[in-house]
């Protein structure tokens, strides 16, 4: 699953630890999931996507082997 | 929306690795047979057919309980930082933990005969926390490491 949240944190001007205080998670699980090394919950998916105030499709997407 | 992980409070994890040191030097001297004291205590326990009513040995029983308990306390507490990811990362350290002890155990049965297999066991109980914590706790560095 690949996703757009680090260009979505550029676009708002935050860091990833302001993101991690605001879905409830450490900053370590914001760096993997950026670097697609941890897939989030749909929980956490959903929380990001309103944290952005965007659908959570058009942060997170399917790739062809998932 | 809140799960229980049945984990404990973080500072049961600083308490664990004070109370580790000291159980685990008893556990291993009574292991290898170091010369420590010994304090008979009358015991009545499960064994020797249904019921065993004699002495127990105070100084080992206490090791290792002392030594389940300090490992139970370091493995069972959460992070300081603790959420979903490292929930993910505990399942997968207690997945690899177990594969591990199982190898080793297997290897056991194989090579290891007699009394000394029984004492093997034994140590493969502790083995399994042990193998579980570094692994764990290995994986947790190396990614903290990465958001440095």
């Amino acid at each position: 699953m690949k996703n757009t949240v680090k260009v979505e944190r550029a676009i708002k001007d935050i860091t990833q630890q302001e993101l991690a205080t605001a879905v409830g998670v450490s900053r370590q699980t914001v760096n993997s999931i950026e670097a697609g090394g941890y897939i989030p919950s749909g929980v956490l998916v959903l929380k990001i996507a309103r944290y952005f105030g965007k659908p959570a499709e058009s942060i997170f997407s399917l790739e062809e082997n998932d | 929306m809140k799960t229980n992980n049945y984990l404990l409070p973080y500072s049961y994890k600083k308490v664990g690795m004070w109370m580790f040191l000291p159980f685990a030097a008893v556990c291993v001297c009574r292991f290898f047979n170091v010369n420590i004291p010994e304090v008979k205590i009358p015991w009545i326990a499960i064994g020797d057919g249904l019921f065993y009513n004699g002495e127990a040995e105070l100084i080992t029983m206490l090791g290792m309980l002392g030594l389940l308990v300090s490992l139970c306390f370091i493995a069972l507490s959460r992070e300081k930082d603790e959420d979903e990811m490292t929930g993910q990362i505990r399942m997968r350290s207690f997945v690899w933990s177990l594969w591990f002890t199982a190898i080793i155990l297997a290897l056991a049965i194989l090579f290891i005969m007699g009394l000394d297999f029984l004492a093997f066991t034994c140590a493969a109980i502790y083995l399994y926390f042990l193998v579980y914590i570094l692994k764990f706790n290995f994986t947790m560095k190396s990614i903290r490491r990465e958001v440095k």
